[in-house]
């Protein structure tokens, strides 16, 4: 058989130049286009995939979030509520301790009140003593009562203990023989004479008498040698009759406040 | 009616003469060219493709797959050798059915030539992957005593290669001719159908072939199932 060497060649040189255009007219360009497409998709998977992932990471944190949230809200409200508790206890305190304080004033008030209509109640008797005394002394001859007060006064040195008038004595030694006399009233020279006299008798001989008016005294006569004094007035009374009425006005004030806390405790 | 493309002469230019085979293999190679070139101008990388595109994206992964299926590497290495057998065996035979057209693989200058192709291919690709000695070893393999064996082994596969698929082919055509003058009507056009089926399974059978004797080249002897496909 005779063979065609150069169909044999041609044809092997046919295969290898197809070989060639297919690789660089098919393969490789689809090749390289396929390759491309599905880096692109991976790529795009990849992309997808890491967004979910964000996604995910970010609705992991929003949940964390609101979970913080609800926890914040939840110790506020028991703030709040542990606050207003506290705070209606203050005010509750606030109250009774605002009640308490303007009790204490009332009471204060009161006993202003009582003290201030102690002291009018004491002015106005002195004063009323005073002036019925005064009339009445007036009207009972000056001169009588002004003695007759003046021998009271007298009696009372007289009748002084033996200890007072040598206290006395030694007084009106010390303060240099000085013996001051306070009257209500201007004393005229007999009695004078007999207010010195009796001193000189019962107290001491070298006496010196100053004699000086007050009107505080209202009526009487005072003695008195370097701070202690002998005396005999209508103000002394008048002081045991201011006693005895701030005595009966406290029994009133109590009767009162005790019947207040009666009314209220009923 | 000629049986072989080589006997038709095209044309003749002093001592040489162009015929059939080459005339006709010309014609496939310029089609699937112009048609890969034409195609190939535009690509779209997007999912949007054309229908073309989308042809031949489908052929080269096929392709692709069959490869790595048998040699179990990276296809892209052995695509366009293996991938250029296959569609110009199988675009050869497929236009068998215009008339006037002789299959080139018809001739067993162009198997022959295919086959030769193919065994040089082998070692190419063999010592490529491995170094010339790796490669040469395992023609004494399992025993010194095997290498005329393995020498004629490579040789008679290749005239095997080169013999199965022009006979197919051929036969095909003559089968073809025989029943035309037997009984002219219906009957060649059913023979001629399934010389279409059976010119797609040789373009299959010779590239998946050739894979195969290069995947053995290319591979070392891990398994012997890699011996037994070794024909």
């Amino acid at each position: 058989m005779n063979i065609d060497w150069i169909t044999l060649a041609a044809q092997i040189i046919n295969f290898l130049i197809l070989l060639a255009l297919l690789k660089k007219f098919l393969f490789d360009r689809i090749v390289k286009v396929m390759d491309e497409r599905e880096q692109r998709i991976a790529d795009r998977l990849q992309e997808a995939r890491s967004k979910k992932d964000e996604a995910d990471k970010e609705l992991q944190q929003y949940q964390q979030k609101n979970e913080d949230f609800e926890q914040k809200r939840r110790v506020l409200m028991e703030e709040a509520k542990n606050e207003s508790e506290q705070q209606k206890k203050e005010l509750i305190q606030e109250a009774r301790n605002e009640v308490d304080s303007m009790r204490s004033i009332w009471h204060r008030s009161i006993e202003n009140e009582k003290e201030s209509f102690l002291k009018d109640l004491r002015r106005r008797s002195g004063e009323e003593v005073y002036s019925v005394a005064r009339r009445v002394l007036k009207d009972l001859s000056d001169k009588r009562i002004e003695e007759q007060i003046i021998s009271i006064f007298a009696d009372r040195l007289k009748n002084l203990g033996s200890d007072e008038k040598k206290e006395l004595n030694e007084m009106i030694q010390k303060s240099n023989n000085d013996v001051g006399i306070t009257t209500s009233f201007e004393v005229n020279n007999d009695l004078q004479k007999k207010i010195d006299s009796a001193i000189k008798e019962h107290i001491s001989d070298e006496a010196k008498v100053e004699y000086r008016t007050s009107e505080k005294l209202i009526c009487g006569i005072e003695m008195r040698v370097d701070g202690k004094k002998v005396a005999w007035n209508i103000d002394s009374y008048l002081d045991a009759l201011e006693a005895s009425f701030q005595n009966l006005i406290s029994k009133e004030v109590k009767k009162t406040e005790t019947n207040k806390k009666k009314e209220k405790s009923a | 009616m000629n049986i072989s493309p080589d006997s038709i002469v095209i044309l003749t230019i002093g001592p040489f003469t162009l015929n059939g085979t080459i005339f006709f293999t010309w014609i496939v190679m310029a089609l699937i060219t112009g048609v890969s070139w034409m195609i190939t101008r535009k690509l779209s990388v997007e999912p949007d493709i054309s229908r073309w595109q989308n042809l031949l994206e489908s052929i080269v992964s096929i392709l692709r797959n069959q490869i790595r299926d048998i040699t179990r590497q990276d296809p892209d290495h052995y695509l366009e050798f293996v991938g250029t057998l296959f569609l110009f065996i199988s675009i050869s035979n497929l236009m068998a059915f215009i008339p006037g057209y002789q299959p080139p693989t018809g001739s067993i200058y162009t198997t022959a030539g295919l086959a030769l192709s193919v065994f040089f291919a082998v070692p190419y690709f063999g010592i490529r992957k491995r170094g010339l000695t790796d490669y040469l070893k395992h023609y004494i393999k399992p025993v010194i005593f095997m290498l005329p064996f393995n020498i004629i082994g490579e040789l008679s596969r290749t005239l095997a290669m080169a013999v199965r698929l022009f006979g197919n082919i051929m036969s095909g055509t003559m089968i073809v001719a025989i029943l035309l003058s037997i009984a002219p009507l219906f009957v060649p056009i059913v023979m001629e159908l399934l010389g279409l089926l059976i010119g797609q399974i040789q373009a299959y059978i010779f590239a998946v072939l050739a894979t195969v004797y290069i995947a053995s080249a290319t591979r070392a002897y891990q398994s012997k199932e890699n011996n037994v496909e070794e024909e």
